[in-house]
């Protein structure tokens, strides 16, 4: 009785959580004037390449699709000694800024003197909405609320029974507008957000960050460089991501995690992007030894940019 | 032996006289046929003036509505001025004020396109038609060059100081940067910039107030 009452009490306080921080964003997405934006992530003549390990930093009509492999250290039977996650986000644009993205994938599971399990991870969906575009200072902000859809995957390889939403923040900043040289194409982006558990299932702060020097604005913008035409392309890329538990569920996923992922992005500005980073994990429950991430990034507006598939649902105006 | 000797050098002489006749009334001739066919070619038109604001000028010459526009001629438009071209491949083009554009070459026949023009400054916006063969249709400018890469396109280039800026509403343009030869394509709704001496900057996608100025600034007539 005392344990229902408790979690009557952790239910109302958690819907109350909720509540706040949805009327928060909802104010935040009425309270910003969409001037001089635009809906890609560029801002000015800085591209932001698609990341690997944060959510992109604005909305945009893509298709992602990474992959990433983790060992882990295995004590028990049944242990994952490797997990190598598949996934795909398509994202699609409602307006020139405001957009959705649909995720899902599979998690296969290599595991200590047992076979080896494949099954589903639960179903996402994510609006995001460019509130903040200054080209001239090569900055943009975006904000974000996902939502993680509860027992839509295999309980079997950790996909969770209870949903998820979180509401956060990204943002993306280039170094172009600053009197620094050859340090201007440099850029940092960031992350930020509060994944609200339901039920029995652990909350966490999320938040990460990423610098990377564009080589093609090195070249576009700041210097003429004798170096390899494939060199051209790449973008040196670190990114880290942690998170934290705020509210702890005995038995659940509760240790901070923090991983460090440097790589480098290529894209040509053909319609695609090729990534790839190592995943560094610091701590025990990120992973043990050195993973891989690798993700395609294909852009449907540049390939296919006179179809739906390419441009906004709704366009402000119809041009002459 | 004299006179025989006389007897075949006279006609030889004479011989040789008229084929060095025969020989410069030719060179005479290709000469006048190639200034003839240079001639024809300077004169034949490229396209014809059908909408017209401001001080125009070719060459000095004040422009009018109707008049014809034709290859080596270099347009002016001043501040405040607009023109419209309509080509003779049915393609349209529309000049910015103070712009000034020169039209290299513009022929067009049943074996393709060759379109030449070269933006020494200001704005235009080419509506390019498709054409049966092969199509070359190119703006240049001191950074670099767009052309045409599909078969048909709706576009605008802007020739800054030290720089060129490519919008696309439809079809696909290529810019290349004189300097380093490195180009981009650029797909309907995208545009770029190109700076003097670099590489053009990775295309991007244009928002409706990018393409609503560049179409204002080209679309203002009388």
């Amino acid at each position: 009785m005392k344990n229902k009452s408790t979690h009557h009490r952790n239910c109302r306080n958690h819907r109350y959580r909720l509540s706040k921080i949805s009327n928060i964003v909802t104010l935040a997405m009425i309270g910003l004037t969409p001037t001089a934006v635009n809906a890609y992530t560029a801002a000015g003549d800085r591209n932001f390449p698609g990341q690997l390990v944060l959510p992109q930093i604005g909305p945009t009509d893509a298709l992602w699709v990474p992959i990433t492999t983790q060992p882990f250290e295995a004590v028990n039977p049944n242990d994952k000694t490797r997990q190598t996650d598949f996934n795909a986000t398509y994202s699609k644009l409602i307006t020139e800024q405001f957009g959705i993205q649909l995720g899902d994938g599979l998690i296969h599971l290599d595991r200590l003197h047992a076979s080896s399990i494949t099954g589903g991870q639960n179903f996402r969906a994510l609006l995001q909405y460019e509130t903040i575009l200054d080209p001239s200072r090569e900055f943009l902000l975006s904000i974000q609320v996902e939502h993680e859809f509860g027992g839509t995957g295999d309980q079997a390889v950790g996909a969770k029974k209870h949903g998820a939403t979180t509401p956060g923040v990204t943002f993306g900043k280039g170094l172009g507008d600053l009197p620094i040289g050859y340090w201007r194409p440099l850029a940092i982006t960031g992350f930020a957000g509060y994944q609200a558990a339901e039920g029995a299932r652990t909350s966490f702060f999320q938040a990460g960050v990423s610098i990377q020097y564009s080589i093609p604005y090195l070249m576009s913008k700041v210097a003429n460089v004798d170096i390899p035409p494939l060199v051209r392309g790449m973008t040196p890329i670190a990114e880290v991501f942690f998170t934290t538990p705020v509210s702890r569920i005995s038995g659940q996923g509760t240790n901070t995690t923090l991983v460090v992922a440097p790589g480098v992005s290529y894209s040509r500005g053909k319609g695609w992007e090729l990534g790839i980073e190592a995943m560094i994990p610091t701590t025990r429950a990120t992973g043990h030894g050195i993973g891989v991430v690798a993700q395609l990034l294909i852009q449907l507006d540049y390939l296919l940019p006179e179809s739906l598939l390419g441009r906004p649902i709704f366009v402000p105006t119809e041009l002459p | 032996m004299y006179k025989l000797l006389g007897g075949v050098r006279e006609p030889v002489g004479r011989g040789a006289s008229t084929i060095m006749e025969r020989k410069l009334v030719g060179v005479l001739f290709t000469i006048f046929g190639l200034i003839f066919w240079a001639g024809a070619a300077a004169a034949t038109p490229a396209g014809t003036v059908v909408g017209v604001s401001g001080s125009c000028t070719d060459h000095g010459r004040a422009l009018n509505r109707g008049d014809v526009v034709q290859i080596g001629d270099t347009l002016d438009v001043p501040a405040g001025g607009n023109l419209k071209l309509q080509m003779a491949d049915g393609s349209v083009i529309s000049v910015a004020p103070d712009s000034s554009m020169t039209v290299a070459a513009y022929s067009i026949d049943g074996s393709g396109r060759d379109v030449r023009l070269s933006l020494a400054r200001g704005a235009l916006r080419a509506q390019v038609t498709s054409v049966t063969g092969p199509s070359t249709f190119e703006v240049s400018t001191a950074a670099g060059t767009a052309s045409v890469g599909s078969a048909s396109a709706d576009w605008f280039i802007e020739a800054q100081p030290d720089a060129a800026q490519v919008g696309v509403l439809a079809g696909t343009i290529d810019l290349t940067s004189t300097e380093t030869a490195q180009s981009v394509s650029i797909p309907a709704r995208w545009g770029t910039h190109l700076e003097t001496g670099l590489d053009p900057v990775l295309p991007r996608v244009w928002a409706e107030r990018e393409f609503n100025t560049v179409i204002r600034l080209t679309g203002a007539y009388p």
